[in-house]
């Protein structure tokens, strides 16, 4: 089996910080120390305190990780929209400090990407210019946000999407141009080969969920499928890298 | 050295997966990452026709030595299930019994479930059962209570809180568990040994359902030892399965 890899790798799904549901190290020396391993140039990660606890306490603390970092690791925002008020100071804020990505958790935090405040978040976003990632994994919740992506025109990326509605997914990416998939939740080698014929490989953003889960488990089937280098580098590195530099 | 699948399903289950041949798509990937042998359960036996399913699981057996096979059994139909536990367990490329997932049938200490077991104990042969939340392992172990002599593998699926389910069943020497793609959560491999010991873990790889790379990533990612890496996927497996 295959270690480090010879493509660059950018990592957009990744997490730093104490896990409330498991006991499970998401401490930025494992994650450092998974990238050496599997060649992995950037990861970006989100704070689990940002997402399970205070938005504005785990970003401060994702900018202090970052830092400490080096440059390996790049912060992503994150907001929780039931909190309301202050969340359109805190993305400014945000943005003042550098930061070019939010990602939003509704599973985790018990709201619906329908919901009043986030699609006003959304429209924020989108007159800044900033692509956000948001995690998808219930049933018509992709049909919510492909709605909504129709109203804006920044990039979404939908993380975490499950067995159960990819196929709803599937659906909404290949029809929504500014709607992109991150790639944890294709468990098969086959599976890549049969999203990118679906939706395009221009449209698919590498991403692991680690250190929550192991990060061969999902970089191996995108390895092993037989799609080209030059398809594989893009879903790596380069489709990335053109959400965040437009 | 050659691995030994404790878990593959013959079917299909995922929109990943193709359609077409999918005995050769299971045995091109175990030519791919030497799997020597590999024990089949029918997806379409779980959430379809059981009958039926069992039957093309017998015939590939009969084909191919590679393969052993797992009967399905149905809480639902315990008729239909004991009859196919009759017509296979017998043979000796048949090795041991599946029960369903919870969420598709009954919970593991259910009245249908004990009745299924008591069916089974003239064969002698191990189960393997999904734990989909940790209530399910508490199920588990009530139901290992009423039968102390057979042998459980236990499987822990994707969203499942896996230690508690570990923690639970630590104790209960004639439960394993087997670690495999339905699970990616980081440490399962490393936890499972910890608690349970090198001895009490297996792996298997989910096929079709899930591609072997995400569990061979996950043994090769966990920090073991070389020793406790081929018995996880080899040597455990000859004594729980008795091959």
């Amino acid at each position: 089996m295959a270690g480090q890899v010879s493509l660059p790798i950018v990592d957009c799904n990744t997490w730093v910080g104490f896990y409330p549901r498991q006991a499970i190290d998401l401490s930025p020396q494992v994650l450092l120390s998974l990238m050496r391993r599997y060649g992995v140039a950037r990861a970006l990660f989100v704070h689990t305190t940002a997402v399970f606890y205070d938005a504005r306490t785990g970003n401060d603390l994702a900018v202090q990780v970052a830092r400490e970092s080096g440059g390996l690791l790049l912060p992503v925002a994150t907001l929780n929209p039931l909190q309301y008020r202050g969340m359109f100071e805190e993305v400014e804020r945000r943005l003042q400090q550098g930061f070019r990505l939010f990602r939003f958790f509704p599973h985790w935090q018990g709201w619906l990407p329908k919901i009043a405040p986030f699609r006003d978040l959304a429209v924020f976003l989108n007159e800044r210019s900033v692509p956000f990632l948001i995690d998808c994994p219930k049933v018509g919740w992709a049909t919510e946000i492909a709605e909504l992506a129709r109203e804006v025109q920044i990039p979404i990326i939908l993380c975490d999407v499950s067995e159960d509605n990819l196929g709803e997914v599937l659906c909404v990416v290949k029809s929504v141009p500014n709607l992109h998939l991150e790639t944890s939740c294709i468990t098969q080698p086959d599976g890549f080969e049969m999203v990118c014929a679906e939706v395009g490989v221009d449209k698919l953003v590498f991403g692991s969920g680690a250190p929550l889960h192991y990060f061969a488990s999902a970089l191996f089937p995108l390895l092993h499928s037989s799609l080209s280098e030059e398809d594989k580098r893009k879903i790596l590195v380069e489709n990335l890298r053109r959400i965040v530099q437009a | 050295m050659p691995l030994l699948d404790v878990y593959a399903e013959l079917g299909w289950w995922a929109i990943q997966s193709r359609d077409g041949d999918e005995v050769a798509v299971v045995e091109k990937f175990a030519e791919r990452y030497n799997i020597a042998t590999l024990c089949v359960a029918s997806a379409e036996a779980m959430r379809g026709d059981l009958t039926l399913g069992n039957k093309r699981v017998a015939e590939l057996v009969n084909q191919n030595p590679r393969f052993r096979g797992y009967v399905v059994v149905n809480p639902n139909h315990l008729e239909a299930s004991a009859e196919d536990m009759k017509r296979y367990l017998t043979r000796s490329n048949f090795l041991g019994i599946v029960l369903p997932p919870p969420s598709l049938a009954h919970p593991l200490d259910s009245w249908r479930t004990l009745e299924l077991v008591k069916m089974a104990r003239r064969y002698d042969c191990p189960f393997v059962a999904f734990v989909e939340t940790s209530e399910d392992a508490q199920a588990l172990v009530s139901l290992t209570k009423s039968f102390p002599g057979i042998r459980f593998l236990m499987v822990p699926t994707q969203g499942s809180d896996w230690w508690a389910a570990l923690k639970i069943v630590e104790d209960v020497t004639n439960i394993s568990v087997v670690v495999s793609g339905l699970l990616t959560e980081r440490g399962i491999v490393e936890q499972a040994i910890e608690l349970l010991g090198e001895r009490r873990v297996l792996w298997g790889s989910a096929m079709t359902r899930i591609h072997p790379t995400r569990s061979l990533g996950m043994i090769q990612e966990a920090e073991l030892t070389e020793r406790q890496r081929n018995m996880l996927v080899e040597i455990n497996a000859r004594h729980w399965l008795g091959l």
